[in-house]
């Protein structure tokens, strides 16, 4: 029996489930715009003939079939919710029922809806077919942003009615993207991440967001914080969105024939002269990074007197290989002809127009803050993207152990395989120690503990540098130092990112090349104080003089290193 | 623990009025739920959208088609003339072997085995044994034309629209 | 009104015409089902279910103690549901279903909003996939526990073993055909794990894909297994699966008074013929009589002497409740199915994996252990945990403890099986709700 009622009762409650379904599956949002639109329609109809078909029209699913755009079938259901797009008398309907503005030569019948609006055109409900769940990939594209999906057929040059898109594609040159970003038939950057179909992979709040925040959507971005407006940010999406990789008036023939010519163009020549110069610098936006006089691109070095710090040489170099004197430069390398780079070089040479300040407080502020901060913290406008960043003054404990003559030194010389010029060639031995005394007095409060105990380092590698030595010295490393100067040696190891000052790139071979093994051998033994560097004075001496030189092989220094011991022993 | 011996279907009380209406309300839903079920799967077999073509087809407005004049539509496979104030649109598949005839000024040649229709689609020569099929044709709500291919009308089926 | 009542009316020989009509419905009754609508006595009870083809899997009389909830828990029962669930909902998908890249997502679309019935029916078939895989092991874990796996039932439960592993490839080969993101991540997981046995690895791979990774051909040949080969070999197997049930003389039962119910002892004692010396097994080894065709057994049957009072008509009792089961089954599925959408991601992107891509759930163990050696996760301990399933019952061979839950003499056997279970079951916790980006540990909330 009571297996009976149990029965009786799942069965009444199944009956119930089957009502609920039918509840379910009759209750379509579709169904109630439709009606909505035949009784509004009736009372705007004006023939009898409009009524007979109203009255005759029953509610159904209203799809449209497309082929011929790209090699995509589309079904488009929008009409089955937008009735009203092709009936001028709802010109002033509010949505779904509204007509749809005029715009010529796009017959609905031939083009549908998605081709332009995007969104889901198979889905009969809102949230479904306007893209809002998380998982379609196409959203509906409102406002400025729908200019994107016009591109899809009308590529540059772009139409009158495209403004949006217009600007976006002038602003993609101001903030010169193109140094970094490859983006077919339009740049060629190597240093970020290609933009040929950036638009397919991401949806707009993605795009605006790593405009505006790089390190949002990739915490190891190195893109810089451009200073973007919201317009120019909302016309560069516009334009990015409409970058599909590949355009639906091209042909897979015209694709590849205009991809290989694109990449066999050469770089332009131009005259080596000054005045080229100055215009390769106006069309390359190295403001756009750079300060040059008023402009200031607010990322990297000062331009302004830079015919006084470096040579010509110097900037040639830069040019064709920005990581050549300094490994972590976030510089993009251009591409451009040989006589482009001098040109640039003649011009940049010119610049040395400088007044230095006569207070050190002043010199300070002109040159130094920049990168070291006014407040001499390292957090100078343009620190955040030099690597290695910028010595920060505050560190009482690194200061205490550096000797004074390692640091005039470095305000004279500059610090190679750094972003650090020679000042020298701006002030003179007394504005060194100045500048010098001025740091030290003003971030340090004078109060530098001197040196407690005495180093005692051999002046000469006992190890002589073989390969053995020097795979003994990787075992060593590979143990205890990968954690923060990395696999490679590069300073990038997995702990890296929480540690300032960072850990040495130790492939720099312009940083290696004037350093003795001495100096590194004592960094090994003692550690670097006011660093995350560790003393390692437990291993056996012979190990360290390994690491010394695995160290020198890894900047590929270590002949160097056995040519200058050969010298030294040669002078004793 | 039920007693061992004593079968508990058995040892109910001697109700067997109560028992049977409740045997025949539990089959009666039962029947019902399993009914219903049955029937969504019925009306799930029936197609709301179909894949290929639709077989209404929009032809455009009125004005579009000036007085006596006709559209020849060969990927729809029909035709559309305007007589006066009269539209009619008339199948173009041969009633012969099915091929697509052409609509001329004067009427329709099939270009398979030569069968000539006049322009209501009357057959008048070569082998042909039947005349063209009409279809309906109606206005929208939104004023434009429309052809329904799987209804077809009785010869001479015009739609008047006033102009 | 007897069985075998054939009404013939006179008038068929004298005239024909319309009298031929008379009292058809009656023949045409009988031709079918050989018996009256409704079974008035228990001969009739008997007969209904001997004689009907869908209800002859049962005995015509079962034991009282099959029909306890407590026995069996319904869970093998339950697993079949599922099975017919999913085969009718299935066949119904796949009326609009095609299984081409180019098509297979916009068929999901379409199901969820085009189709009258369609998203009832995908979440549907989901649901009652994921609670086919669920069931089939509680079922495995109940058959177990309670020893029902012993001899002679060995076979029978290597029959299972397959089926579970068959449940599993059928839900996973279903997990490909909506080519959303999550089916498809989910394949190339599935079927990498796959890849790494080793020596013919890397070629069932290649089998499985027909081609080096998921794409079109995969799609074409899971749904090939998914539709038509492994619902055969399934259906063939649970055929034999059922058919072994009752060849083994039904569901495993104690020996003797071990359940240690003194009713039984009393109950016995209280039949005793006169004269014959007390017996207080309640299911004596060896029987004088088995119960002839009603219930074809061999061994540790029932005795008639002992037992008859133990036993139930399958015509009712037995069937009520499997209705019952069977309705209370399809109205929870229905009330989820209503509620809970069956999930589609975006289409299936070869270039953009999903991060972390996910294996299905029930494979989330498995890819748990793989992030710790691909090898031993992937192939090793599933292949060592599945044969020593398969020969489970023939290491512990010894009798005792048969149809009795955590019987005493068992408990060894059953610890160790319910840790592993468990192992199991909370690496599969791991990998389906504390593992986030890049495999690495998250908390879910």
């Amino acid at each position: 029996m009571r297996v009976r009622l149990i029965l009786l009762i799942v069965s009444l409650l199944q009956a119930v489930v089957a009502v609920a379904v039918i509840v379910h599956s009759t209750d379509e949002t579709w169904r109630d715009y439709q009606l909505e639109y035949y009784h509004q329609a009736m009372g705007r109809a004006s023939s009898p003939a409009v009524k007979a078909a109203i009255e005759r029209s029953g509610l159904e699913i209203k799809q449209e079939f497309l082929v011929g755009f790209g090699e995509e079938t589309r079904t488009d259901r929008c009409r089955t919710c937008h009735m009203a797009i092709e009936d001028p008398n709802f010109a002033d309907g509010a949505e779904p029922l509204r007509s749809h503005p005029p715009i010529p030569e796009h017959p609905f019948a031939e083009f549908g809806c998605t081709i332009c609006h995007e969104g889901n055109g198979r889905a009969l409900t809102e949230d479904y077919a306007h893209g809002k769940d998380e998982f379609w990939p196409e959203p509906l594209l409102r406002g400025p942003y729908i200019e994107a999906a016009c591109a899809r057929c009308h590529p540059e040059p772009y139409l009158e009615e495209m403004p949006h898109i217009r600007r976006g594609r002038e602003l993609f040159d101001k903030y010169a993207c193109g140094g970094c970003h490859t983006l077919r038939l339009i740049s060629r950057g190597k240093l970020g991440p290609d933009l040929t179909d950036v638009g397919d992979r991401f949806g707009i709040p993605y795009l605006d967001e790593s405009i505006r925040v790089p390190k949002a959507n990739m915490p190891t971005s190195i893109m810089p914080l451009l200073q973007v407006p919201e317009q120019d940010r909302i016309d560069l999406v516009v334009f990015l969105k409409s970058q599909r990789g590949r355009t639906l008036v091209e042909d897979p023939v015209t694709l590849r024939v205009t991809s290989k010519q694109w990449k066999e163009v050469t770089p332009p020549e131009v005259a080596v002269s000054v005045e080229a110069g100055k215009d390769a610098v106006a069309r390359r936006s190295c403001v756009a990074c750079h300060k040059l006089g008023p402009l200031d691109g607010g990322i990297a070095p000062d331009l302004s007197y830079i015919g006084r710090l470096r040579n010509r040489d110097y900037i040639t170099v830069h040019l064709t290989d920005p990581r050549a004197h300094n490994t972590g430069s976030p510089m993009p390398s251009f591409w451009m002809s040989q006589s482009e780079r001098d040109a640039i070089a003649s011009y940049l040479g010119t610049l040395t127009d400088l007044t230095i300040p006569l207070s050190p407080a002043d010199q300070y502020k002109l040159l130094c803050s920049r990168c070291h901060g006014a407040e001499g913290k390292g957090d100078g406008v343009i620190a955040e993207v030099l690597l290695p960043r910028p010595r920060q003054f505050t560190n009482r404990q690194y200061f205490s152990w550096l000797s004074k003559g390692r640091a005039i030194r470095a305000i004279r010389d500059g610090v190679p395989g750094t972003a650090m010029p020679p000042f020298g060639a701006l002030l003179d031995s007394t504005g060194q120690e100045a500048i010098f005394r001025y740091v030290v007095s003003t971030f340090l409060a004078d109060s530098l503990r001197p040196p407690t105990g005495i180093r005692q380092v051999p002046d000469s590698n006992p190890q002589v540098y073989t390969e053995s030595s020097v795979a003994s010295g990787a075992a060593i490393f590979a143990l205890r130092c990968y954690g923060c100067h990395g696999r490679m040696g590069n300073g990038k190891g997995p702990n890296a990112p929480d540690m300032l000052p960072r850990p040495r790139d130790l492939t720099s071979a312009p940083f290696f090349e004037p350093i003795s093994d001495k100096r590194i051998f004592e960094s090994i033994t003692f550690g670097v104080v006011g660093t995350g560097m560790p003393p390692w004075d437990f291993l056996p001496e012979t190990q360290r003089w390994d690491l010394v030189n695995y160290v020198r092989s890894l900047s590929n220094t270590g002949a160097a290193a056995v040519r200058h011991e050969g010298e030294r022993s040669a002078r004793q | 623990m039920a007693p061992l011996h004593i079968d508990p279907e058995r040892s109910a009380p001697p109700d067997e009025g109560r028992r049977r209406f409740l045997t025949t309300v539990t089959t009666v839903t039962l029947a019902t739920a399993a009914g219903a079920m049955s029937l969504f799967n019925m009306i799930f077999l029936k197609p709301r959208v179909i894949y290929g073509s639709s077989s209404k087809v929009r032809v455009g407005r009125p004005n579009a088609f000036p007085q006596g004049s006709y559209l020849d539509l060969p990927a729809a496979r029909l035709m559309v003339r305007r007589d006066g104030n009269r539209f009619a649109a008339i199948s173009t598949v041969c009633t012969h072997l099915g091929c697509t005839v052409r609509a001329t000024d004067v009427g329709f040649d099939c270009p398979c085995h030569g069968s000539t229709y006049d322009q209501q689609g009357i057959n008048m020569g070569g082998p042909a044994p039947k005349p063209l099929a009409w279809y309906r044709i109606s206005l929208t709500p939104e004023g434009e034309l429309e052809v329904d291919k799987s209804d077809i009308v009785p010869f001479n089926t015009y739609l008047e629209v006033a102009s | 009104m007897s069985v075998h009542e054939v009404v013939v009316p006179q008038s068929i020989n004298e005239n024909g015409g319309l009298a031929g009509f008379r009292g058809i419905h009656r023949r045409i009754w009988n031709s079918v089902f050989r018996k009256p609508a409704i079974p008035q006595n228990e001969l009739e009870h008997s007969k209904a279910v001997a004689d009907n083809f869908f209800l002859h899997i049962h005995s015509a009389k079962v034991h009282d103690r099959t029909l306890k909830f407590r026995t069996t828990l319904g869970l093998g029962l339950l697993s079949f549901f599922m099975f017919i669930i999913l085969v009718v909902t299935g066949v119904l998908l796949m009326f609009y279903y095609v299984p081409t890249p180019a098509e297979a997502y916009n068929r999901m679309l379409d199901l969820r909003g085009a189709v009258f019935f369609g998203d009832i029916l995908r979440n549907l078939h989901r649901w009652a996939a994921h609670a086919m895989v669920l069931l089939v092991v509680l079922h495995m874990v109940r058959v177990f526990l309670t020893g029902a796996h012993k001899a002679p039932r060995e076979f029978n439960w290597c029959i299972g073993v397959v089926l579970l592993l068959l449940t599993l490839f059928m839900s996973f080969t279903g997990y490909l055909l909506p080519w959303d993101q999550l089916a498809y991540w989910a394949i190339v997981v599935g079927t990498s794990i796959a890849g790494y046995a080793p020596v013919v690895g890397k070629s069932m791979q290649f089998v499985l894909l027909g081609d080096y990774s998921v794409g079109g051909e995969a799609l074409l040949r899971f749904y090939v297994l998914h539709c038509v080969a492994l619902p055969a070999v399934l259906l063939a197997l649970v055929g034999a699966h059922f058919w072994r049930i009752r060849k083994d003389g039904g569901l495993a039962r104690p020996h003797g008074n071990e359940e240690g119910d003194s009713s039984n002892t009393k109950a016995t004692v209280s039949h005793m013929q006169p004269g014959e010396a007390p017996s207080f097994e309640r299911f004596p080894a060896r029987a004088g009589k088995t119960y002839g065709l009603m219930c074809v057994v061999e061994r540790s049957s029932p005795a008639t002497k002992v037992e008859p009072e133990c036993q139930v008509q399958s015509w009712p009792a037995a069937l009520n409740r499997e209705l019952a089961l069977f309705v209370i089954s399809l109205l929870v599925l229905s009330i989820f199915a209503l509620i809970f959408k069956a999930p589609l991601e975006d289409p299936a992107n070869p270039l953009h994996p999903p991060n972390p891509a996910k294996a299905p759930w029930y494979f989330l163990g498995l890819q748990e252990l793989v992030s710790y050696d691909a090898f031993w996760g992937g192939i090793g301990i599933p292949g060592i945990l599945v044969l020593l399933a398969l020969l489970a019952p023939y290491l512990e061979w010894r009798k005792g403890g048969e149809g009795v839950w955590f019987h005493r003499s068992r408990s060894a056997a059953n610890w160790m099986f319910l840790t592993i279970m468990l192992t199991l079951g909370i690496l599969t916790i791991i990998g389906s709700l504390f593992r986030g980006v890049n495999w690495q540990f998250t908390v879910p909330w």
